[in-house]
């Protein structure tokens, strides 16, 4: 076949196709999202696609259906993983029968993310298996080998690419592998019960089951070593691409090194036992944790061996925190082989300039809502709660609304408690509509249940925004299934909510109104902020400034802070293509020189 | 091995860029591999894509002081990648109006060839700003002195479009190559 342009992300989800996956559910996350939405463009009409509603969910669900006798991939961003390490931890013991890959993106950086957390600790922690790919090509061949090894083993296996795996595109040749085909059908069989006793068992079981999966790892092909040096180079994942490129770039020869990609946990340790004696200096290359570093000192302990040294996360010699990148590594292989730097030869700065933020979009529904609040709590003492996604970003100056952001859902729960020691504070929590749907609808009920005060602030757009514009539940229209919606409303109505209100972004005296009748209530009150992300919008109502009443006081861009507004000669200007027509700089605008005039922007 | 950097804002195309380069690439049996930055970052903030094609490529990122061009969407962004480019190497751009107080603010290297482009009359004339992407691809491939040219880039954007953006696109190739005859060199 063909090579076809794809990155990491697609890699994965093509391999899991054609490895014969038949059940696939997931949570959007950066940068995980692309597996869920590249196996439901290609799929078939035997595979079953969901976005779940949390990374829980999604992984039980798919537990279910592999205990049936289906193959299944569950994907997430790193931490993803912690919400679903409950079933992730016992799938372990119980095992499964269909052959489970968990993709769980970790990302070095973070880039997109609240943690450096790193994946490989938790496959050691859980003794679940885990592959970590250092390139989009080997991406799709490991998800394969990992829906093999899980059959085999009856385990679900951790697939752990990183972003630069994710996100990194290249030419890949796919390649239909044909797996034992399996018998479909959940048959009932006390294995799938989880009692103390039987734990005792598969403990002893999942024990066993790490030890001979690291002989398995033995003869993988990833093991593959490089040159017959004295220095040991090791490296996890992309990493692996660095090193390679590193050597180039330093023009080593074989015979100065041997390097080997340390491609799989447990770590096949036999091909590093045999060299352990025989080199003099090791460099092991990885991200986020010292994982493989601290292997290495455990095998020089339990062999007895003197180490030598070793040059890594631990010892100091690579940053503790952050990506990586080939310069780094080039720096610390001409330490490691004693290479005089090259005369700089080109002149001007090296120095990494500071880059543009990210800020919330021109128009966007959450910086009127945001907006609304801050004026109706100005003067006042105000906590506000935030949460994860792009409402993260009302953190930002001008507008400066989001006090504390911890974890999905966490924004409720924190702003519960909050309340409860300074009780004379007015507290807001901010969340979006995939986030309540996700962890922010038990909060609330903890909230009902415990007689919390609490005025919870619904960014409702329509979709999960941050990710790329996924549905949820309140949207329906999800990946297989005929559209079932789900009333925010309802549910909050159901909890216990007393007090609903629903409010335009863009109705700026309105919502001041309802904010300041809502927050002095007690208990547990909702405003929804309901109009959908301007990402989807089409239609823009144009704006236009009048220059003779402009004076380029420069007011609208210091409340609201919107990127198409620049201040030109004398006056606002506004950016066309950015401009999204909301309206809100219009109500904002003391002197009333912004005006929606009717009609729309070509 | 031929190494771009894509520089832009979220929202201007910089991703698009990056993947018409490595499909013509692969097309051209080449071997391709990029780095991008997709997620957060697209709200707006800074967008850059690593672009390399050509032969024993390993890694997807291009090491500072290594990339034969910077492609940028935005002049700012052109000045803050400089550090990737080679000596000689060269960065194309969209001309800016504030383009002597960022000039003033970042020193430019006097190494490389900056490149700024007056696209703001044909923005107007032709509402060509949302494509100022391609129009980039045109001026940087038009002289064929890379692995792929203007004219690879239009079988991939005629393979891969269709009704009106594809002739769009293809009107912005086309301009772009006549731009790249009128580039204003800074130094």
């Amino acid at each position: 076949m063909q090579k076809e342009l794809m990155m990491g992300n697609h890699a994965i989800a093509l391999a899991a196709i054609d490895a014969g996956v038949t059940f696939v559910s997931g949570y959007p996350g950066t940068p995980a999202t692309e597996v869920v939405e590249t196996v439901y463009k290609n799929k078939t009409d035997d595979i079953y696609v969901e976005w779940s509603v949390n990374e829980k969910v999604a992984l039980e669900v798919a537990a279910g259906a592999s205990y049936s006798g289906c193959r299944s991939i569950v994907a997430m961003k790193q931490v993803g993983l912690n919400a679903c390490s409950d079933p992730a931890m016992n799938l372990s013991y119980i095992g499964v029968r269909g052959g489970m890959v968990i993709v769980v993106a970790d990302d070095p950086g973070p880039i997109s993310s609240q943690t450096e957390q790193d994946t490989r600790n938790f496959a050691l922690y859980s003794k679940l298996p885990l592959f970590d790919p250092s390139s989009p090509e080997e991406a799709y061949t490991m998800t394969q080998k990992a829906f093999e090894i899980s059959e085999k083993y009856e385990t679900p296996v951790i697939l752990r690419p990183t972003t630069r795996v994710c996100h990194s595109y290249a030419g890949v040749r796919r390649n239909k592998i044909s797996l034992e085909p399996l018998k479909k059908g959940f048959e009932k069989d006390n294995k799938w019960v989880c009692f103390p006793a039987l734990s005792y068992l598969n403990h002893l079981k999942v024990e066993k089951r790490f030890a001979d999966l690291k002989k398995e790892f033995e003869s993988l092909l990833y093991c593959q070593q490089y040159g017959w040096g004295n220095t040991l180079i090791l490296s996890s994942g992309v990493n692996g691409a660095y090193v390679k490129e590193a050597i180039q770039c330093l023009d080593l020869q074989e015979e100065q090194y041997i390097f080997m990609q340390v491609a799989t946990i447990p770590m096949p340790e036999s091909a590093i036992v045999s060299l352990m004696d025989k080199i003099e200096k090791i460099v092991v290359v990885e991200e986020l944790d010292g994982v493989i570093e601290r292997q290495i000192y455990y095998l020089y302990g339990k062999t007895g061996l003197t180490a030598p040294r070793i040059y890594g996360k631990i010892s100091g010699d690579m940053k503790a925190a952050g990506e990586n990148t080939v310069d780094e590594i080039i720096d610390l292989l001409r330490k490691v082989f004693a290479i005089p730097e090259l005369a700089e030869n080109h002149p001007g700065t090296r120095d990494k300039a500071e880059g543009k933020k990210a800020v919330l979009c021109a128009g966007c529904p959450h910086r009127a809502a945001f907006y609304t609040v801050k004026r109706a709590m100005k003067d006042q003492k105000a906590v506000f709660c935030g949460d994860i996604g792009c409402y993260t970003l009302g953190k930002a100056e001008p507008l400066n609304m989001v006090d504390t952001c911890l974890c999905m859902g966490a924004g409720i729960t924190i702003g519960l408690g909050i309340q409860k020691v300074n009780p004379d504070d007015i507290v807001f929590s901010f969340i979006g509509d995939s986030t309540f749907f996700h962890s922010g609808i038990q909060g609330i009920l903890n909230g009902i249940y415990n007689n919390g005060k609490l005025t919870i602030i619904i960014l409702d757009n329509g979709l999960t925004a941050m990710t790329g514009g996924q549905p949820t539940p309140e949207t329906g229209a999800n990946l297989c299934q005929s559209p079932q919606t789900v009333k925010i409303e309802q549910v909050l109505a159901g909890l216990g909510v007393q007090e609903i209100s629903v409010v335009s972004p863009y109705s700026l005296n309105e919502g001041i109104d309802i904010i300041r009748k809502t927050a002095v209530l007690d208990g547990i009150k909702a405003i929804i902020f309901r109009s959908p992300c301007k990402k989807k919008q089409v239609a823009k109502k144009m704006v236009k400034v009048n220059e003779e009443v402009c004076n380029g006081c420069g007011f609208c861009i210091q409340e609201l802070g919107c990127p198409a507004m620049t201040l030109g000669k004398g006056f606002i200007q506004i950016d066309k293509t950015d401009c999204n027509g909301c309206g809100l700089c219009t109500m904002v605008c003391q002197r009333q020189a912004i005006l929606q005039i009717g009609g729309e922007y070509e | 091995m031929n190494e771009f950097i894509i520089a832009g804002i979220g929202g201007q195309g910089v991703i698009t860029c990056s993947r018409l380069i490595l499909e013509t690439a692969l097309e051209k049996g080449l071997e391709v591999r990029s780095a991008e930055t997709i997620g957060m970052a697209q709200r707006g903030g800074s967008v850059l894509s690593h672009v390399r094609i050509g032969e024993q490529i390993y890694s997807p990122f291009i090491p500072v002081g290594k990339a034969d061009e910077v492609i940028s969407m935005d002049l700012a962004e052109a000045l803050r990648n400089q550090r990737y480019l080679k000596c000689s190497g060269v960065a194309q751009t969209p001309d800016h109006t504030d383009r002597e107080s960022l000039l003033a603010k970042t020193m430019l290297r006097s190494d490389i060839n900056f490149n700024c482009y007056d696209m703001e009359n044909e923005w107007k004339k032709t509402g060509t700003k949302r494509n100022t992407n391609i129009m980039m691809l045109g001026i940087v491939f038009s002289d064929g002195r890379y692995l792929i040219s203007e004219k690879d880039i239009e079988k991939t954007l005629i393979k891969r479009y269709s009704g009106e953006i594809k002739k769009r696109m293809l009107e912005a190739l086309v301009l772009g190559a006549e731009f790249s005859r009128k580039g204003k060199r800074i130094r």
